[in-house]
């Protein structure tokens, strides 16, 4: 029977607490932003509201659903995303497949093509001048294109298309089967764990990208989520009162500012709990490959 | 139907070309699938390297970069000659080493106390609610921040007001709170996601290790210091070199967020520099020339960083 000391007995209790402390500190700005933003307008505007709502009001969403804004730019999101991540899953697997295949005779050279660019790039200018002279400016393949795979994800993947046996691509040769036949019903089926995963990395970062359509893209009507949000709740000039809602709505700009942050929010906070699993495994696959 | 697929030997009397393109007949299966990724990376990782020369250039759009005229280390001249340059470096180095003192520890520390927990339900639980900030997107985070550091409304400034009796401060608008205010947040936002290597690499110390331990009398904080922290070294030692290779990328996305003019004094980084002085204010060439400077300085770092790692462990990038 073991007996535990006092001292690892108080350390034990000063954990708990420390990660109490720990969850209270990450969930403690989600619980204040989602009350504020149904809380009663005047209890907001009086500072009253701390931790849990004080009277109830949906003012601030009914005003902020009507906003053609925020429903146009939620929109574009859910296009930018399912068309980018679409484009990232088929050209980072093909590549990854291609990359894969050690009877590849370019396979070195092109490894170290692509490994380089993440040791160097153009920069900013240079890439934005690209896009101008391609003449993507304000259509979504600015924001498609530049980062069309990630080398990190490719790396991932190929590794893990290297874990299949060649046998079984072989064995699809004698059969009459060609390249791309064996990779789309026999390679893919298999992979379908990695491609969830890779997909739902593109499409998280997609969700969440703000700067590519910051750069590139001009006209409002066009503007993701993300950047719709940044325009009314931090303004986009020297002080916080241009531009945000304070100057239309008035008295509700907290609550305007934290139903915005809601409805940027939720969705994400909806997925998490069912997604989370995936990205971590996805995290320690590349971790451990690197 | 070939199994086998022949190894194209390079003759002496064909040339390089009928090489290069005999490995093109013999791999043709597979060039729809590297073709397109290779047109990418071509197109929009190596054009733009090439794109670096506008940074020698006096750029203007309508002669391209051919057409523009050769100017030189001018606009490199021009950086360093100006005020500019020590400010941005300076603040670069800076939020990167104190986001590094600050932000390198935190996630390590958070998995030894996390593996610590006696309860597997609620280490669980801790662990899934310290990621979720990882998912949540810049302007959502640097929003909240905002809204909390108000200076009327901020709930933090009602805090030390009513608490404290301090005066409310305008803190998004103070050149020295802006550093502090943007590790924190970093660390808020990573320190959970962070973790996640280490608590991999807790779990795969090996148990005989502490029961051999036990034998030799070994107390539980014994234990810590002289099994669990040399268990997990190797991985924070690569992990922290590979850092330092990426100390000038600071996040530019939130400084370009949280700055305002009253704060480029400590907030500006290069990065965000180049955006607004480059691109914002159509200093093509400039900002080429700043950026490329940045790109070069960097990649030092990061090649530095990795030679060092593969020296000690197997480790590195490629």
């Amino acid at each position: 029977m073991k007996k535990k000391s006092v001292g690892s007995t108080l350390f034990d209790s000063i954990n708990i607490v420390i990660m109490l402390f720990v969850v209270i500190i990450t969930l403690y700005p989600f619980v204040y932003v989602a009350s504020v933003s149904i809380s009663d307008l005047y209890a907001v505007k009086t500072n009253k509201v701390f931790l849990y709502p004080i009277g109830f009001s949906t003012e601030a969403y009914r005003r902020i659903l009507q906003d053609p804004r925020i429903l146009g730019s939620y929109w574009n999101t859910i296009q930018y995303t399912s068309v980018g991540t679409l484009f990232n899953v088929v050209f980072t697997s093909l590549m990854a497949y291609g990359l894969a295949k050690k009877s590849l005779t370019w396979r070195r050279p092109i490894l170290l093509v692509v490994s380089f660019t993440m040791l160097f790039s153009g920069g900013l200018i240079p890439t934005y001048l690209l896009v101008m002279k391609l003449g993507l400016i304000d259509k979504i393949w600015a924001i498609v294109f530049p980062s069309l795979i990630s080398t990190w994800n490719l790396m991932v993947m190929r590794t893990f298309f290297e874990g299949i046996p060649e046998s079984l691509s072989e064995s699809a040769y004698i059969d009459g089967s060609n390249e791309m036949q064996t990779f789309l019903w026999i390679i893919v089926p298999l992979s379908k764990p990695i491609f969830l995963t890779m997909g739902l990395f593109y499409a998280v970062d997609h969700w969440n990208s703000f700067f590519s359509a910051l750069i590139y893209m001009n006209t409002p009507s066009k503007f993701p989520l993300q950047i719709i949000l940044r325009n009314m709740v931090i303004g986009n000039s020297m002080t916080l009162a241009d531009d945000t809602a304070a100057g239309i709505y008035g008295i509700t700009e907290e609550s305007m500012k934290t139903a915005v942050i809601m409805v940027a929010v939720l969705p994400i906070l909806f997925i998490y709990p069912f997604i989370q699993k995936y990205f971590v495994k996805g995290v320690m696959v590349g971790a451990i490959k690197g | 139907m070939e199994t086998v697929t022949p190894i194209v030997k390079r003759d002496r009397r064909s040339g390089f070309l009928d090489y290069f393109l005999k490995t093109l007949k013999k791999d043709r299966k597979l060039l729809l699938f590297i073709l397109p990724g290779i047109l990418y990376y071509v197109l929009f990782h190596y054009v733009p390297m090439y794109g670096i020369l506008a940074a020698f250039k006096k750029y203007t759009v309508a002669e391209g970069i051919w057409g523009s005229p050769w100017v030189g280390l001018r606009y490199f001249q021009m950086f360093f000659n100006g005020f500019d340059a020590w400010k941005i470096i300076r603040n670069t180095v800076l939020i990167s080493f104190y986001n590094l003192v600050f932000g390198f520890p935190a996630p390590i520390l958070f998995a030894l106390l996390l593996n610590e927990l006696r309860d597997n339900v609620f280490k669980r639980f801790v662990q899934t609610v310290s990621y979720l900030p990882h998912f949540i997107s810049t302007v959502i985070i640097c929003g909240m921040v905002v809204t909390f550091l108000q200076k009327d409304t901020g709930i933090i400034n009602i805090l030390l007001n009513k608490v404290f009796g301090i005066e409310p401060i305008a803190f998004i608008f103070e050149q020295n709170w802006f550093r502090t205010i943007f590790v924190s947040m970093h660390i808020w936002k990573n320190f959970g996601w962070g973790a996640i290597i280490y608590i991999a690499a807790l779990s795969s110390i090996d148990h005989e290790l502490y029961e051999a331990a036990t034998i030799d009398g070994a107390n539980r904080f014994q234990k810590i210091l002289f099994v669990t922290l040399p268990g997990i070294l190797p991985v924070i030692i690569i992990l922290f070199i590979l850092r330092l290779g990426q100390i000038l990328n600071v996040g530019y996305e939130t400084v370009i967020l949280l700055y305002t003019p009253v704060t480029y004094e400590t907030a500006d980084v290069i990065d965000s520099y180049v955006y607004r002085r480059g691109l914002l204010e159509i200093n093509y060439s400039f900002g080429a020339a700043v950026g490329l400077f940045k790109s070069a300085v960097a990649m030092v770092f990061v090649i530095t960083a990795n030679t060092l790692s593969r020296r000690y462990s197997d480790t590195s990038l490629w």
